[in-house]
């Protein structure tokens, strides 16, 4: 009903019905992901959504870590979001991605940087950026790969983060082939033992438990 | 009723009677509603029914009687004038302190006369008046006339203009308050709550990866424990399997042993209890002693048996001989015959066959040689067992050692 010309009194003031559930949503995204800069992250959350595209938003609330080792504030959460909105095509435009980047507030420095190591004209492999991004997390590649199984699993949080070996196997001959001093022989080796350590679950899955001791604390 | 008392006390009667004069029944529904004017009724008399004295209580099968055909109680005689006379006493007293007008004087009447203001007809009769209503049947009660207060005040107008009444700014304000700040606060309470639900959940999860790897592992290794303890089962299996392999051959062993030993003396021990019982014979002796042994004894006692016959022929030869000679030398005493020629006839004769027997026995065989050696030297031993000398005692007339000489040959041989 469109509003009326003159209005008189406070009950003749209209709230769209839709309004408060858009709001609701757009805060409880907000407070979840903690934006540096808020205006622009809204200017992405609101151009995603009205594009229908997956939003840049994290699913769990992430407490920044106090002490970030590679300072870039780019953390697995961050990961996760582009995963989850570049992740429906294989190959990603440079372009398009950097303006992801933007709307999650990261420093565009550190997005150049990534690009650096496994350098490209246009196009990257999503999973390649994606490894790549992994690597700049944590320290070694045994991290990285840890960080990229529970990006990439299905299985809830704290579970078995698995994912096929493939894809797995794939990825670390990717980072093992960029970090030149790991040899293709050593590689090969490990990814064998590793394959031959799951034979037996004949779902072809590799879980986080298989390479990845994390130390206890009794 | 006060009639109706004293006729009640005045009977200081054997027999309860109760008598009352007729009266008109006060009506128990009230005439008027609040009715002022109404005559002071006779106070009725009502009584408690538990201290009713015409309320028989207790049992009722040993009441007294009372006074039967009328015998007054002296005791309640006197209770009933004690009473009376109180009660006198009371009235008189209660009369002396009521304030009383004082006496006419003399020739004047006291007379009742109403003072109000209008008088009044002191009568028994109550009037009485039949009146009736009638309401409408099934009548609503009727709405309330809206109150519209009298018009006070004094009457203005005045002129709005557009946008002087309402401010949107300000208007909105509280609305949006409200929308946002619940908003804010609605989706912060949502956040928290799904973050712990999420953290829980994480953790649940985590805690049950630890527990399947935990599981895992402890399988295995209760796997290998098992194995490890199958396989020793199965090694002192075996070891007390070869253990007692090795007992059970040396027990063989032993036993063999001793067996052997134990029989070791069998096989001689049998074969010389066999030969003594005889199982093992030469068979050419074992033929001489069934076959040839005894056909020689036979023989021998053949032989013997005609010696015999022939020596008691002798015998009979002689003695005839010697009877006839005899009868003749008592007949003819001077004939003494020819008796030693005979004598040594006779002996010849036998001797032949006996000597010719013997060269038949050599004939027969070789072995009988030594038959013969042995006789040779036996010849002369005369010292020999008795059967020798009962043949000597029948040969001793004649002197006949050659013929003895055989028998003892013979007779060792039956010895032998």
């Amino acid at each position: 009903m469109p509003l009326p010309d003159t209005m008189f009194c406070a009950q003749q003031i209209h709230i769209p019905p839709e309004l408060p559930d858009i709001l609701k949503q757009f805060t409880k995204a907000a407070i979840r992901t903690q934006p540096a800069d808020v205006l622009q992250w809204s200017a992405g959350y609101f151009t995603a959504l009205s594009r229908g595209d997956p939003l840049p938003i994290k699913d769990r609330l992430e407490m920044p870590v106090a002490t970030q080792k590679t300072d870039t504030g780019l953390t697995p959460g961050l990961l996760k979001i582009l995963h989850k909105q570049c992740s429906h095509k294989q190959v990603v435009d440079l372009a398009d991605l950097e303006q992801k980047w933007k709307n999650l507030c990261l420093p565009i420095e550190k997005f150049r940087a990534v690009l650096e190591l496994d350098p490209c004209k246009k196009q990257i492999e999503w999973i390649k950026f994606l490894a790549l991004g992994c690597s700049t997390l944590g320290g070694s590649l045994n991290t990285a790969m840890k960080h990229l199984c529970e990006i990439l699993t299905e299985d809830p949080d704290g579970g078995p983060a698995r994912i096929p070996f493939e894809t797995y196997a794939y990825v670390y001959r990717y980072l093992a082939g960029l970090d030149p001093d790991i040899s293709a022989g050593e590689t090969e080796y490990y990814l064998t033992n590793l394959k031959e350590s799951i034979e037996s679950r004949k779902n072809g899955m590799i879980g986080l438990s298989d390479f990845f001791f994390p130390k206890r604390t009794v | 009723m006060a009639s109706a008392m004293t006729d009640r006390t005045s009977r200081a009667g054997n027999t309860y009677t109760y008598t009352s004069r007729p009266r008109a029944l006060p009506c128990q529904r009230r005439r008027y509603r609040d009715s002022f004017l109404q005559a002071e009724e006779e106070p009725v008399h009502y009584g408690n029914i538990m201290y009713d004295r015409r309320v028989i209580r207790g049992n009722t099968y040993a009441l007294q009687t009372g006074q039967l055909a009328g015998q007054p109680d002296p005791l309640e005689l006197q209770r009933r004038q004690q009473a009376k006379r109180r009660a006198l006493a009371r009235k008189r007293a209660q009369e002396q302190l009521r304030p009383r007008t004082p006496e006419p004087v003399e020739g004047r009447k006291h007379v009742d006369v109403q003072t109000e203001l209008y008088l009044e007809e002191i009568a028994d009769r109550v009037i009485e008046v039949d009146m009736e209503c009638q309401t409408d049947a099934f009548l609503d009660r009727p709405a309330t006339p809206l109150f519209i207060p009298a018009k006070t005040g004094k009457d203005v107008n005045t002129q709005i203009l557009e946008g002087e009444l309402f401010d949107f700014d300000l208007e909105v304000k509280p609305m949006l308050e409200v929308l946002v700040g619940k908003t804010i606060e609605q989706s912060l309470l949502e956040v928290m709550e799904e973050e712990e639900l999420a953290n829980l959940q994480a953790m649940q999860h985590a805690y049950e990866e630890i527990r399947n790897i935990e599981l895992a592992e402890v399988q295995r290794l209760e796997e290998q424990e098992r194995r490890h303890r199958e396989e020793k089962e199965r090694r002192k299996h075996q070891q007390w399997e070869i253990v007692n392999k090795h007992n059970e051959t040396s027990q063989k062993i032993a036993a063999r042993a001793f067996a052997q030993r134990y029989l070791a003396d069998l096989l001689p021990s049998v074969f010389s209890s066999l030969r003594d019982s005889g199982y093992f014979y030469d068979p050419i002796e074992r033929d001489i002693e069934i076959g040839f042994l005894p056909w020689l004894m036979n023989e021998v006692e053949k032989t013997m048996e005609y010696c015999m016959v022939g020596r008691t022929v002798l015998d009979m030869l002689i003695r005839e001989v010697v009877e006839r000679r005899l009868n003749m030398y008592e007949n003819k005493d001077k004939h003494q015959s020819l008796k030693p020629e005979d004598m040594y006839g006779g002996p010849g004769t036998m001797r032949d066959p006996t000597v010719g027997y013997d060269f038949q026995e050599q004939s027969l065989s070789h072995t009988q040689r030594p038959l013969l050696d042995r006789d040779d030297p036996q010849r002369m031993s005369y010292g020999d067992p008795s059967q020798e000398r009962k043949y000597m005692d029948e040969g001793e007339l004649l002197g006949q050692s050659e013929e003895t000489a055989i028998r003892k040959s013979t007779g060792k041989d039956e010895l032998q």
